[in-house]
């Protein structure tokens, strides 16, 4: 065993005075490992959907007050909380569950305000952002916030409420934590008169574009039977967590020997045929910290 | 005496491949954050970072003169392996 783990990584004589690990064939059986990994892993969500979670602490409330602060920022007015924005947020979501469809529009043809409709909602001016996979109610507003449409929604003076619903479910064969965003401005309000805040916002340049604008929607019979927003937390582990692991601890081995590799050999004076350890260790060391970095959430 | 037109020494020959291997690799990082969530943007960063990588080993060892097949294949793998496991964590169903 010992032997071994020395012939895998320490450079001696062995093993041509290279690591095994960095041998090209061990190189050859990490790449297979990878990609084996992830096939395994669309393989478990085909056959048995859901089996792998998504571990979130997003909250309802959480992203209303991310959103107001952002708001807040620019010297806008706070979105009012709306029970009933939420209950099309909500059903919203719940759609996307029930039909499996990651878009604005479903592959029906169901549009965002269609929910409006369907909650009474009669609105002048409506948008929509929504989100999945993210861990945190911070995460989610920052990647709203990168993105130019949906920042257009949070920062738009024309809306003066907010419904969110932050949903589990299974889509695409993979549990997830669904966040959805129903802005609107509506019917009753048209006539305030807006205070000198609103009318600052109005002239700044980012509030100059919106995402989505519609004219009062004929309204549909209320349904009363939603059930009320809990705090989402479960406790597994999603494929990008476990994917995400397993590759660092792949790259962190090579890393590592590399480091052993270059001490070793730079006392010794032996001719290898070999690449540069300093350029392997860079790359590695840069694609090591883009993992950390990366974030499983997406936005649309 | 110092001699003005002496070659290159070893050192100064691989630091300058070196300042090219680290301005793209930076380049690249700073094009995959900046475009984070953008997948199509990424994917083709990551490929592009793959094969510049293994033109820079090429380059390099051909440069110094011990450019061989296995150094260009370690260099292959290596970028291979950083492909595949950045590409699993941005390509999701």
């Amino acid at each position: 065993m010992r032997v071994h783990l020395k012939n895998l990584f320490i450079p001696h004589h062995h093993n041509n005075h290279r690591a095994k690990v960095l041998h090209h064939a061990s190189l050859t059986k990490l790449i297979f490992a990878v990609l084996i990994l992830q096939i395994g892993f669309g393989i478990i969500t085909k056959i048995k959907p859901g089996v792998l979670g998504f571990a979130s602490s997003i909250t309802q409330q959480g992203i209303v007050d991310l959103t107001n602060q952002e708001r807040e920022k620019i010297g806008l007015k706070d979105v009012k909380f709306s029970e009933t924005l939420s209950k099309s947020a909500r059903l919203k979501a719940e759609d996307m569950f029930a039909n499996d469809y990651w878009a604005h529009t479903s592959p029906t043809g169901v549009t965002p305000w269609d929910f409006f409709k369907k909650v009474n909602y009669t609105y002048l001016y409506a948008g929509e952002n929504l989100a999945r996979n993210f861990g945190n109610n911070k995460d989610v507003m920052r990647a709203w916030m990168n993105s130019k449409t949906h920042r257009e929604n949070i920062l738009s003076p024309r809306y003066s409420e907010l419904g969110v619903a932050v949903v589990n479910g299974v889509l695409n064969g993979e549990k997830t934590t669904l966040v959805v965003q129903h802005f609107g401005y509506p019917v009753s309000d048209i006539g305030r008169v807006p205070d000198q805040k609103e009318v600052n916002a109005t002239k700044s340049e980012i509030a100059q574009n919106y995402l989505q604008q519609e004219v009062p929607a004929t309204p549909l019979p209320v349904q009363d039977n939603y059930p009320q927003q809990e705090e989402v937390k479960h406790l597994t582990l999603s494929d990008f967590d476990i994917t995400k692991s397993v590759n660092l601890a792949l790259l962190f081995i090579v890393f590592v020997t590399l480091i052993v590799d270059t001490y070793i050999m730079s006392n010794k004076k032996v001719i290898r045929r070999v690449g540069k350890n300093w350029a392997h260790l860079s790359i590695l060391a840069l694609v090591i910290i883009a993992i950390i970095i990366t974030i499983s959430g997406r936005i649309i | 005496m110092i001699n003005f037109f002496k070659k290159k020494t070893f050192w100064q020959k691989i630091s300058v491949d070196f300042v090219f291997l680290y301005i793209g690799l930076l380049m690249f990082s700073a094009i995959f954050l900046i475009f984070s969530g953008q997948t199509l943007v990424q994917v083709i960063t990551v490929l592009a970072t793959g094969l510049y990588y293994v033109l820079w080993g090429t380059i390099h060892h051909a440069r110094e003169g011990d450019f061989h097949i296995s150094i260009f294949l370690e260099y292959f793998l290596i970028a291979t392996l950083v492909v595949a496991v950045l590409l699993t964590l941005i390509i999701r169903t």
